[in-house]
């Protein structure tokens, strides 16, 4: 079977200003997406590419090298209606997802039709009735009410009625629950542990919390400045991390747990003397200017991608023989 | 007034308000009493909309329309108290803040003007203060930016050509330059990256040491709670839950909230399912009678919604308002 998606070196150039300063904002970015359900999470800091990552699989940007393919397809060769109806968003913001002046039952009537095709009335009504109900809405309040009568939980769980009506095969969820508080988080959280279990869909979540990507995701990419450095199985990635930037994100997350604040307090960051502008331009590795490893070969050459027992890993301290 | 134990900070019955219109009025911070003692790191919790940055701003005194303030919030300054929201603003802004309290507000890597160099910023704080000249001033910061671990020629430097983390640590500086007795800091790291974050949280624990001062931090983030400070208070819709040591509170929460609140956290690690809270924060234009969070606590009685519960000590140190704990 071929893998769902494969993201095949690709990168996006951005240009700031008129005389051009030009830099990769997705670098080279290799992954491939096995076609099982689970949960795939991009994790990064902000200006790590994470989100350009999601909308070039989203096909909102177009890669200046590199392809992008849903089973074995480029996804520029798949026409547009074919490929919403394979891969689907939800958006961080979800106050923003709606039309203020419509109520929302509409966009998501409008998403069977369109999408799904489903074109006998009552058959509309008993799929949103039924998909309302499963992600813990009330279908008879919803149908009534205007975006600013729910809260944002609810109209994430909206969001998320309105993706499963589509029936894709990948949602790309985008900091989906980084607008919500802490102790609503975790019942959106399971609800696409839920859906993947239940509906066999494939989520990319993204994320820069790697306290939720642990709970939720089977695999992880970690990114830093357009490339990803490491990636593979999420337990093993973010409990015996290998790159030293994941090593460093790992070591600075403050976690809710007091038996572990003095070794947080014991252990200080080192933060090296650099440029974000220099990070995003340099050769070699974008990690160099902060490694604490770092040799002359990691500014010049990229490293490549090594695969340490299931995980690929961007740095030359695994490269074999010359390492 | 009688100076008791080391409390730099009283706050007695404290409201904050925000007045919209004469029928329409948010009570955002509803009848809070705190203690900040000398020498602590104290967290302030809570989601959004619980009140937690406007409990500060009542505290530090800044109060901009639409926010109103009642109560009394008694700032202990050489064996005596001077009631911040009795004097004036101008006597606030001369006697007050920068000298005894400092307020490190959100998104503080953008609070910098970015028309004037990084040491005029020092320098006026100074000069206005200490009634010196800029000059005389300049050569303090200078002195003084040494000592922060931070380099003299970021002086010379603009704003905009300083990185985010960077301007964190100057506006830090900035606020523990004439040695306040508090420091609040509201939410000062978020959107930051947790490697910065850490290098923030340090960099203001260590200040905190050595000036052996107060430091009140207020975030939503449970886990900076749990690394930094030493007594947690937790709020909800205007009012304090629960106050407690942090430990204890991470280890064995109270109330029903605080439980629900811990509880749902996820850990690297934990792969123990966890539970949210269901329902929404109440409106607070309209809150509901009796407590605040019964619609949705899973133990709510006929009692809870009628009466407000008040705040009971629970052990010494050790507060919590619910009816769950008032028949010990």
């Amino acid at each position: 079977m071929p893998p769902l998606l494969r993201l095949e070196n690709v990168s996006k150039v951005f240009r700031y200003g008129f005389f051009g300063f030009k830099f990769k904002a997705v670098d080279d970015v290799k992954i491939v997406i096995e076609d099982r359900p689970m949960i795939f999470t991009i994790a990064g800091e902000s200006g790590s590419g994470k989100s350009t990552l999601a909308k070039l699989i989203l096909r909102i940007y177009r890669p200046e090298y590199g392809k992008i393919l849903f089973r074995d397809r480029n996804i520029y060769e798949i026409d547009d209606k074919e490929f919403r109806k394979y891969i689907q968003p939800i958006m961080q913001d979800p106050y923003a997802s709606f039309n203020p002046m419509q109520r929302p039952i509409r966009y998501l009537r409008e998403t069977l039709v369109n999408v799904a095709e489903v074109n006998d009335e009552k058959e509309v009504e008993n799929l949103m009735d039924q998909t309302l109900a499963y992600v813990g809405l009330n279908p008879i309040e919803v149908k009534e009410k205007y975006q600013h009568e729910f809260s944002g939980g609810e109209l994430q769980r909206l969001s998320i009625a309105r993706v499963l009506l589509a029936n894709p095969k990948i949602v790309i969820a985008d900091e989906p629950v980084s607008m919500l508080d802490a102790s609503i988080r975790m019942n959106i959280i399971n609800l696409f542990k839920k859906i993947k279990d239940d509906l066999g869909i494939t989520f990319i979540y993204i994320t820069h919390d790697l306290a939720t990507a642990y709970y939720m995701s089977d695999e992880i990419a970690i990114m830093f400045r357009g490339t990803v450095v490491e990636y593979g199985r999420s337990r093993s990635v973010l409990s015996n991390p290998l790159h030293p930037y994941t090593q460093a994100l790992q070591e600075s997350l403050p976690e809710p747990d007091t038996k572990k604040k003095r070794r947080w307090m014991e252990k200080k960051v080192r933060l090296g003397e650099y440029v974000e502008e220099e990070e995003f331009v340099v050769k070699g590795c974008k990690y160099v200017f902060r490694c604490p490893y770092a040799m002359t070969k990691c500014k010049t050459t990229p490293p490549p991608y090594i695969n340490m027992n299931g995980v690929e890993v961007r740095c030359w301290l695994y490269a074999e023989g010359d390492g | 007034m009688l100076v008791e134990t080391d409390a730099v900070l009283k706050a007695v019955n404290v409201y904050g308000e925000y007045v919209l219109s004469p029928e329409i009025s948010i009570k955002a911070v509803n009848d809070v009493s705190i203690q900040l003692q000398r020498n602590e790191i104290v967290g302030i919790a809570g989601e959004s909309g619980c009140g937690k940055s406007t409990l500060i701003k009542v505290l530090y005194g800044f109060l901009d329309p639409p926010l109103t303030a009642r109560g009394k919030v008694m700032l202990g300054v050489t064996n005596n108290y001077i009631n911040i929201l009795s004097v004036s603003e101008d006597y606030r802004r001369e006697n007050i803040w920068w000298k005894n309290i400092s307020y490190i507000p959100q998104n503080s890597m953008n609070v910098l003007n970015p028309f004037m160099r990084i040491g005029d910023h020092f320098s006026e704080v100074l000069s206005k203060h200490l009634k010196i000249s800029k000059s005389e001033a300049y050569k303090i910061a200078e002195e003084y930016i040494g000592t922060m671990g931070l380099r003299k020629d970021v002086l010379k430097a603009f704003p905009h050509q300083l990185s985010g983390g960077m301007r964190q640590r100057i506006v830090v500086a900035l606020a523990l330059q004439l040695k306040p007795s508090i420091i609040f800091a509201d939410e000062p790291t978020t959107a930051v990256d947790v490697i910065l974050q850490k290098v923030l949280l340090q960099f203001l624990t260590e200040k905190q040491k050595e000036l052996q001062n107060t430091l009140v931090l207020v975030t939503h983030d449970m886990g900076v709670h749990a690394m930094i400070t030493q007594r947690m208070i937790v709020m909800y819709a205007g009012k304090i839950i629960e106050e407690a040591p942090t430990e204890n509170l991470f280890e064995d929460p109270k109330h029903p909230y605080t439980q629900a609140l811990v509880r749902s956290l996820p850990r690297l690690g934990d792969e123990s399912p966890k539970i949210g809270l269901g329902g929404v924060p109440p409106d607070l234009k309209n809150p509901p009678l009796g407590c605040k969070f019964h619609p949705r606590c899973p133990y709510a009685a006929d009692v809870c919604r009628k009466e407000e519960p008040p705040l009971i000590e629970y052990e010494k140190g050790w507060k919590v308002r619910c009816v769950l704990y008032s028949g010990r």
